[in-house]
């Protein structure tokens, strides 16, 4: 189980990044690296699980991406007038504290980060959310909960936002 | 894996005397073979581009499909996923309050 106390919130200082370890050194490196940087500059946002003194049992980010569709068929754009590309949420980053995996930390960060993206759809447009899986492991992931593969990149998943908005209505 | 090996491809490059020693250095340092450590590096790197970029062309295939899935009005919903929403229905709560 997930310590009632833990909580989903923007990254901030007292986060104790540096101890975080989800067993992907690429991940590890951007929450203690870069993810403050980011958040600074604007770029992506860092959403972290946390307990109230500071340790992170795991973490997401989240930032504006766009879909390129000129390649499709004219007729099937015609709901997208003047549009070559529709509005996403990508996903970049999910990774669990190798400490607190198993305990439903990932499906937790990945329902918040959705809703999340949900919410910030109805101010800024969004069509779908799109998901960077770095591994097999991260891809299987995602493929459990529904995510479809893009055929030219194994490494990327997408979930629309319709799909999203069904999921929040069905649980209200 | 395919067991059929598969199809590779050469490239040529320049390389100033300079650059060329710096990655032999590299590359010993690594006990990897020069010609591994461009490929991998290089690799690397392509990933990391792509990675930051903020737009993703969909080919002809894949740019269907997902027309589909953004469109579909009453999509079917994944079981896996209503159950991890229901199970954290205070935190979904929370971010549309």
């Amino acid at each position: 189980m997930i310590p009632e106390e833990a909580d989903i919130e923007l990254l901030n200082k007292e986060h104790k990044r540096e101890l975080f370890s989800c067993g992907v050194d690429a991940l590890d490196i951007y929450l203690k690296q870069y993810a403050r940087q980011n958040l600074k500059k604007h770029i992506a946002g860092t959403f972290v699980h946390a307990l109230p003194d500071g340790t992170i049992l795991g973490y997401y980010s989240l930032s504006a991406f766009a879909i390129d569709l000129h390649k499709a068929p004219a007729a099937l754009l015609k709901g997208f007038p003047d549009y070559e590309s529709v509005p996403a949420t990508l996903l970049g980053r999910l990774a669990v504290d190798k400490q607190f995996k198993g305990k439903g930390v990932g499906g937790a960060l990945l329902v918040d980060a959705l809703s999340r993206s949900f919410s910030a759809s109805k101010v800024v447009g969004s069509m779908a959310v799109v998901v960077d899986a770095k591994d097999e492991q991260a891809v299987a992931f995602y493929s459990h909960y529904g995510f479809s593969t893009f055929l030219g990149d194994e490494s990327r998943l997408y979930l629309s936002m319709k799909q999203i908005e069904a999921l929040v209505c069905a649980i209200d | 894996m395919n067991s059929k090996r598969a199809k590779t491809s050469r490239r040529d490059l320049r390389l100033t005397p300079n650059q060329d020693s710096q990655i032999e250095e590299a590359a010993a340092i690594l006990h990897v073979s020069v010609s591994d450590f461009i490929r991998e590096a290089s690799v690397e790197k392509a990933k990391q581009v792509r990675e930051d970029q903020e737009l993703m062309t969909l080919s002809k295939k894949d740019s269907e499909l997902f027309i589909k899935a953004i469109t579909e009005d009453s999509p079917e919903l994944n079981e896996n996923l209503l159950k991890a929403f229901k199970k954290n229905k205070a935190l979904v709560k929370k971010r549309l309050g």
